[in-house]
């Protein structure tokens, strides 16, 4: 379903690693970016927890663009993650409707958003014509 | 995957109620999703929406069966076995799926705070 990784490299905790995939933006794209987001996380040395706040605030964020991006044409998901002196990013985009149509902050849309802030320790969210981006932070623990 | 148990410390425990919590309403939004995208009202494979944060277990029911468990806000599909009794209690049970609702009255707020279909 998701294409292959454009990019990876073997990550050792303190250096550059990333992966960026691109999936249609269907049901099934959550679970698969889920799994590839707890992976990558793991890779980076995140413990337990941190991997399930990172699986939860990455099914939300797939979520919001499967339910409220496109209209019924469909579109597609891009995820990508890096890791880098300690920190974790991950970013969900999509070319949609973001906002708009009736997408409120305070409708299902914002109910996700609302649910990743509370999952990351950064969340920024860029809103253009060309759709919208949400990319999310997390503080990985000290290397031993 | 990592489930509420009592011997966590408390503020782990509530982290991890709280993350459990999360994952069902997540499967939720996941499985409106799934709803909406089933065009002839058949049958549609809607996934587990169960605490457990990797549960990638589905369960094939029809439109209707879907709609029957979404009477009300804090009603969840679980299939057997996937229940987490710190959190909730099993109101109906189905060969191939169980109905949970919330026991505590946080995850009731969330439940009721993230549910589109509740005024």
């Amino acid at each position: 379903m998701t294409s292959a990784p454009r990019k990876g490299r073997t990550q050792a905790r303190g250096t550059y690693s990333a992966v960026k995939l691109v999936s249609p933006a269907e049901p099934n794209a959550v679970t698969a970016l889920r799994h590839r987001a707890t992976a990558f996380a793991e890779e980076s040395g995140a413990g337990p927890e941190l991997a399930e706040d990172v699986a939860l605030a990455v099914s939300e964020a797939i979520t919001n663009v499967v339910k409220y991006a496109y209209g019924p044409e469909g579109g597609t998901v891009e995820f990508s993650a890096a890791a880098e002196k300690g920190w974790l990013e991950i970013c969900v985009r999509d070319q949609g409707n973001g906002f708009a149509d009736g997408n409120s902050p305070a409708s299902g849309l914002g109910i996700g958003l609302a649910l990743i802030a509370d999952l990351c320790t950064d969340l920024a969210i860029t809103q253009e014509s060309t759709g919208t981006e949400v990319r999310m932070r997390w503080v990985l623990p000290a290397a031993d | 995957m990592s489930s509420p148990d009592s011997s966590a410390g408390e503020g782990t425990e509530a982290r991890l109620k709280q993350r459990a919590v999360h994952a069902e309403i997540n499967g939720r939004r996941v499985n409106e999703a799934i709803e909406r995208g089933d065009s002839d009202g058949g049958t549609a494979v809607f996934v587990c929406e169960c605490g457990y944060v990797g549960c990638n277990t589905t369960v094939q029911l029809s439109i209707a069966e879907y709609e029957a468990v979404r009477t009300d806000f804090d009603r969840f599909l679980v299939v057997p076995g996937h229940e987490i009794d710190e959190i909730e209690q099993v109101v109906e049970r189905h060969p191939d799926h169980l109905v949970v609702v919330k026991r505590e009255p946080d995850a009731k707020t969330a439940a009721h705070a993230t549910d589109e279909r509740t005024p």
